[in-house]
């Protein structure tokens, strides 16, 4: 146990607990009033003004709405605030629910309140601890739900043009939060945080780069505690770490309003993420994935290093934003730069995969966070059940300027050609400044290819892949998470000039395997299964290929028909 | 129609013959006919096939490939999961799984190892007797199509798609010694083991002979045999010896469809080809009188004698029989789709049926006698059932199967079908069926006239005067029971009320009729065609037909109203009944010169004719010809001075 945990627990010792009294939707009356509690500033819990409006009932099937009106602490002008999200409401002091609801460019503080048996529910419902099934998340609130602020360090207009689309879908609201995490022991009033009203941060990203939402606790019995009166993704039973918060400000907005803020040391486990609420315990940690990062620039070698939280809805976005949030703080992306990364993922304690990425141009870290966030989510929403992302560990290095070529033609020495016999292919690279160049490539046509037309294509290995799922796409069907691993590694390698050869000679794939020209009496016996089995034809098939890396990333597809003759 | 299925209309009924191969045969499994435990022998005759009996239906899609070890137990290679079982009497253990591909190529050695490849991928792998399987040898290979044990105690291994063939000498030790132009090494056989082996080829279906004795790393290459086809499948070699190649056609390039085998000497000479009537060939087993073939298409195992002479020996009920192995007295079958492990034995089964293709009597019929040719020696026996309905295919409307020795006939219907059931108390004893009959009374069906036309004299031949009064008047006549048909032939003048006979009860198809002797006019014919020669009087049909008028004119034009008036001759030409076709002129015997009608059309039967003449100072004589659309001229002439 740390000293913060440690401390925690000294609080709770000296914390009132015990089963809080309640009104239900049905005791309410319109016009009656009351107060909430919520954290405007650094860590005091205050209070505001709260006037029953009416009860929508069966809002959605089994749950109520409390519609209310708010006042004081300036709410009439800045709305209902996120980050409010959880606030307790009391009617005669008697816990009613959390405020939940808001709706963007209101001229009232009008807002719906979540009733409080719904909330407390979710401490009866199975955690994983407790062998709940771990979920993928499908979203976050409903279309009027407070939207949680999710802190970012060092969120740049880049960067946030690129995870604010990702995290709306998730009801998260990124916003700047340029400190990193709070100590826990440097005068963190423990006791009067952790408690209804206080303001309290789920940590999505913890370490080098931090990401956390921030909301409040709407009530708590001993160590556990139900909070924001919605759900955050609808992760189901989640294991997120959690912390105290300071408030900073809050941030008067037109269409709404929002609190900025720091979240303290992690502090217990957020378990249970539904529509009502989301509910946890303090105390224990959750474990998270690592991130580490090896960076190496002309000027200097750095390492980072930052844990993201186990959702596979969101880690690959989590985890592409911290990559590219430490690209962006290191070289800045205003100016040409090429960023070559090597990502190596540890899957589900047996599976590793690497995959080599060049990128170049002006902003290569845009590029790198679309690439990793394409990959993370292919592998973490596999149709093969939902793998657990060991770790991660990349590899990155800057070069300045732009490093690219474009491939604009390809001659061979001759077009017709022997079974065995070699020929130069001589392949033109064009630069931005317009030089062209000649890249000499010498291709050894095998003995046994057969005559016929022979495609020749050129393009970057990156280029050959996708070209691949055109032509043999059994072979590039994922058919277990082992081989989905496999055939994501053929991707990348844009500076590798990749030269292939393909006959016209039809191919067979089964399972994810290519068995390229089988000959006839396999052929049919193969193809007798298509349709009952994972077997598929391709209408050509590999006949060589040549691998040549280059410095620079490769753009464009040449190819050429030669006529193998014997 | 098939020659070997014939259907004789007797006097009172039908006859419906089955015999030899093709008579016997299913030709298609689809139109209703099947077979089970039946031989169809190159003779055309029909015994109980060796007996067959399921050893294991697998999961998988495939058995490619079977091996035994000397204690008995059978190895079988898989797809297309690759896994590779072990069969210990009833017992079936999985001994290797790779979850994907085939394995093509299997074997044992004297050792008792057991050596299976991985397709794709060409591992090689070997199982110790009481180990697990171990990796033992990377090819880094596509495919691994055969395995083949050599006495020295290595192992040679065909791949593709590089066409290498390898010698495993032990773990992890291996080298390419013959790497051929062909993408595919697909078949080994020792031709003499461990000096002359065999490899079959594809995409060109080359037969190389590889000589081992002087550089076991280097070979003395030779061609034994270029087959027509794309792909050598399947290797055997006998003792004496003789090379039996199965070799398939590649559909995207060769005509030839179906599979193929040729017998070839040790000189390379080909003795004699045979061409499957399945789609593939899969497997050889050479046996002491010939080589057991497994096909694929139909899935039936063929045995080919030392002639090339052909027998269908059993239908494995699977889409193809894939591989043979021989293991004491029986022969192990693995098949595909479905995955079976079957085994051939020695003796006839216990019992067989052979059914026919559904017969069409052309309507509803009755059914009478089925009788057969056949040998059926004490302690087997033949019996017969057959069933009707009016639908090509049999169907629930069908009615059930009738034992024919009750004595009770199917009932009547279009369609009949027979099924023959063979039985045999003994391994070694079979009945042999040689020829069915089955008589049939199938309703009349009267001739078809399709045509009767009697011979016009063409124009041209009337323009020039060629008038044959003897025209062919001739007709089409067919029957669809094939009787025979007997012909009647009658005219009437067309202002006359009777019809008179030309010709009576002729079986020819024509008639030569002397025009001379009608009187000229018009006439209709008729022809009446009977099937009374071939049925009963009460049952006999006639069918008749009855054509248009058709003019008769034997008689001359006439010529008249001649004149020769300055540089012009003129005539007038008459007939009774025909247009007039032509008329000419000449001056003084000169050559003739055409006149043409004056009203510019020949369409009348009386034209005015005129023209420009050359006449000679004096005396001139002018003769003017004319033809009628028949044929017949006539001739006048004039004498003018100039």
């Amino acid at each position: 146990m740390n000293r913060a945990q440690l401390l925690i627990a000294v609080a709770l010792l000296t914390l009132p607990a015990g089963a809080v009294e309640t009104l239900s939707p049905e005791e309410l009356e319109p016009g009656m009033k009351g107060y909430g509690l919520s954290v405007f500033s650094g860590y005091e819990i205050e209070r505001f003004e709260v006037e029953i409006i009416d009860v929508m009932f069966d809002v959605s099937p089994g749950s109520d709405m409390i519609l209310c009106r708010l006042s004081g602490h300036d709410l009439e002008k800045t709305g209902i605030i996120a980050g409010m999200s959880g606030s307790p409401v009391y009617i005669d002091d008697k816990l009613i629910g959390a405020i939940a609801y808001g709706w963007g460019f209101a001229k009232e503080p009008i807002g719906g309140i979540t009733p409080i048996s719904e909330m407390l529910a979710l401490w009866d419902i199975p955690t994983r601890a407790n062998g709940a099934r771990r979920t993928i998340g499908i979203a976050g609130g409903e279309l009027s739900t407070l939207r949680l602020p999710l802190a970012m360090s060092g969120l740049n207009p880049s960067l946030s043009g690129l995870v604010e689309p990702a995290l709306a879908d998730f009801g998260l609201m990124p916003v700047a939060a340029a400190s990193g995490q709070l100590s826990a022991d440097s005068g963190l009033p423990l006791d009067s945080t952790l408690v209804p009203g206080g303001a309290i941060a789920v940590s999505y990203i913890a370490g080098d780069v931090v990401a956390a939402a921030v909301g409040t606790i709407t009530h708590r019995e001993g160590d556990r505690i139900v909070a924001f009166g919605h759900p955050m993704i609808r992760g189901g039973a989640i294991e997120m770490p959690f912390a105290a918060a300071k408030i900073h400000a809050v941030m008067p907005g037109i269409r709404e309003s929002f609190k900025l803020f720091s979240p303290t040391e992690l502090v217990g486990t957020m378990n249970q993420d539904r529509l009502p609420a989301v509910a946890g315990s303090i105390g224990p940690v959750p474990e998270l994935t690592p991130v580490s990062i090896k960076l190496t620039t002309p000027t200097a070698n750095s390492e980072f290093n930052y844990r993201v939280v186990d959702l596979p809805a969101l880690t690959p976005i989590l985890t592409a934003y911290g990559l590219s949030e430490i690209v962006y703080a290191s070289e800045g992306s205003y100016e040409d730069m090429t960023l070559v990364s090597r990502t190596s993922l540890a899957f589900n304690d047996t599976c590793t995969i690497t995959i080599k990425h060049i990128h170049t141009g002006l902003d290569p870290a845009a590029m790198l966070f679309r690439r990793t966030l394409d990959e993370l989510q292919f592998l973490l929403g596999s149709p093969f059940g939902t793998p657990t992302l060991d770790s991660v560990r990349v590899e990155l290095e800057f070069v300045p300027g732009k490093q690219a070529v474009y491939i604009t033609g390809a001659r061979p020495s001759r077009w017709t050609v022997a079974p065995g016999e070699s020929l130069d292919l001589a392949v033109t690279l064009r630069r931005e400044d317009g030089n062209e160049e000649k890249k000499s490539v010498l291709i050894g046509v095998p003995l046994t290819t057969p005559e016929g037309p022979l495609t020749v294509s050129v393009s970057s290995r990156d280029s050959l892949f996708y070209r691949e799922t055109m032509r043999a796409p059994g072979a590039t069907q994922p058919q277990s998470f082992e081989h989905l691993c496999r055939v994501l590694e053929r991707t990348g390698g844009e500076n590798i000039l990749a030269v292939a050869g393909f006959s016209t000679r039809p191919g067979i794939t089964i399972k994810g395997k290519e068995l390229p020209d089988p000959p006839p009496s396999l052929r049919r016996v193969l193809q007798g299964g298509i349709g009952t089995e994972s077997i598929a034809t391709t209408a050509e098939s590999v006949v060589f290929s040549r691998m040549i890396p280059l410095d620079d990333v490769i753009a464009g597809v040449v190819e050429i028909q030669l006529e193998v003759r014997r | 129609m098939n020659l070997n299925t014939l259907v004789i209309a007797l006097l009172a009924g039908n006859l419906w013959t089955s015999t030899g191969i093709e008579g016997f045969l299913p030709s298609d499994e689809r139109i209703g006919s099947k077979s089970e435990n039946v031989a169809f022998l190159h003779d055309g005759t029909v015994m109980l096939a060796p007996a067959i009996k399921e050893l294991a239906a697998l999961g998988d899609a495939s058995i490619w490939s079977i091996a035994a070890a000397r204690n008995g137990t059978v190895y079988l290679g898989t797809g297309n999961a690759g896994r590779v079982y072990r069969v210990t009497g009833s017992r079936i253990d999985t001994i290797f799984d790779a979850d994907a591909g085939e394995i093509l190529a299997l074997c044992t050695d004297a050792r008792g190892n057991v050596y299976f490849a991985a397709t794709p991928g060409g591992t090689i792998y070997r199982l110790r007797p009481g180990n697990e399987p171990e990796a033992w040898f990377e090819t880094g290979e596509d495919y691994v199509f055969s395995l083949l044990p050599g006495t020295g105690g290595a192992i040679f291994c065909a791949t593709g798609i590089n066409g290498r063939l390898y010698r495993i000498d032990g773990k992890d030790r291996g080298k390419v010694i013959f790497a051929a132009r062909q993408a595919h090494l697909t078949a080994l056989a020792w031709l003499d083991e461990e000096r002359e082996l065999l490899v079959g080829t594809a995409p060109d279906g080359i037969v190389y002979q590889l000589g081992l004795t002087a550089d076991r790393d280097a070979p003395r290459l030779s061609v034994l045999y270029d087959t027509p086809l794309a792909e050598v499948r399947t290797l055997a070699v006998t003792d004496n010896p003789t090379v039996y190649i199965g070799a398939n056609p590649d559909e995207e390039s060769e005509a030839c469809s179906t599979g193929w085998v040729g017998c070839v000497d040790m000189d390379g000479v080909l003795q004699w080809q045979w061409t499957a009537p399945d789609s593939t060939v899969f497997a050889l087993l050479a046996k002491e009188d010939g080589v057991l073939v497994a096909t694929g298409g139909v899935g039936r195992i063929h045995r080919l004698d030392a002639m090339g002479r052909a027998t269908v020996l059993q239908n494995t009920e699977s889409a193809n029989a894939v591989a043979l192995l021989p293991v004491s007295d029986r022969t192990l079958i693995g098949t595909t789709d479905p995955a079976l492990l079957l085994a051939l034995g020695d003796g006839y089964a216990r019992s067989g049926t052979l059914e026919s293709e559904p017969h069409d009597c052309a309507g509803p019929s009755r059914f009478g006698r089925i009788s057969s040719l056949a040998d059926v020696p004490a302690g087997t026996g033949l019996e017969f059932d057959t069933r009707s309905g009016n639908s090509e295919l049999p169907d629930s409307t069908w009615n059930d199967w009738l034992e024919v020795t009750t004595g009770s006939t199917s009932p009547v219907a279009r369609f009949v079908q027979w099924r023959a059931r063979l039985t045999s108390g003994f391994p070694g004893r079979t009945p042999v069926l040689r020829r069915v009959d089955l008589y049939y009374d199938a309703p009349n069906r009267s001739p078809a006239i399709s045509g009767l036309e009697v011979e016009q004299v063409e124009l041209t031949a009337a323009e020039r005067g060629n008038n044959d009064p003897i025209r062919e008047i001739t007709w089409q006549v067919e029957d669809a029971d094939g009787d025979s048909l007997e012909f009647e032939l009658l005219f009437r003048g067309e202002i006359e009320q009777r019809w008179k006979s030309l010709v009576d009860r002729t079986g020819t198809p024509s008639h030569e009729l002397d025009t001379r002797t009608l009187p000229d006019g018009w006439y209709r014919f008729r022809l009446t065609a009977s099937d009374a020669v071939s049925r009963p009087a009460n049952l006999a049909r006639t069918s008749e037909l009855t054509i248009l008028p058709v003019l008769v004119d034997n008689s001359p034009p006439v010529v008249s109203g001649i004149s020769a008036r300055g540089r012009n001759a003129a005539c007038s030409v008459r007939d009774a009944h025909s247009t007039i076709a032509s008329c000419r002129v000449s001056v003084n015997a000169g050559p003739w010169q055409p006149l043409g009608p004056e009203d510019g059309i020949l369409d009348e039967t009386q034209e005015n004719f005129s023209g420009p003449v050359e006449l000679e100072p004096g005396e001139n004589t002018l003769t003017f010809w004319a033809a009628d659309a028949q044929g017949n001229t006539a001739t006048g002439s004039i004498v003018v001075n100039r």
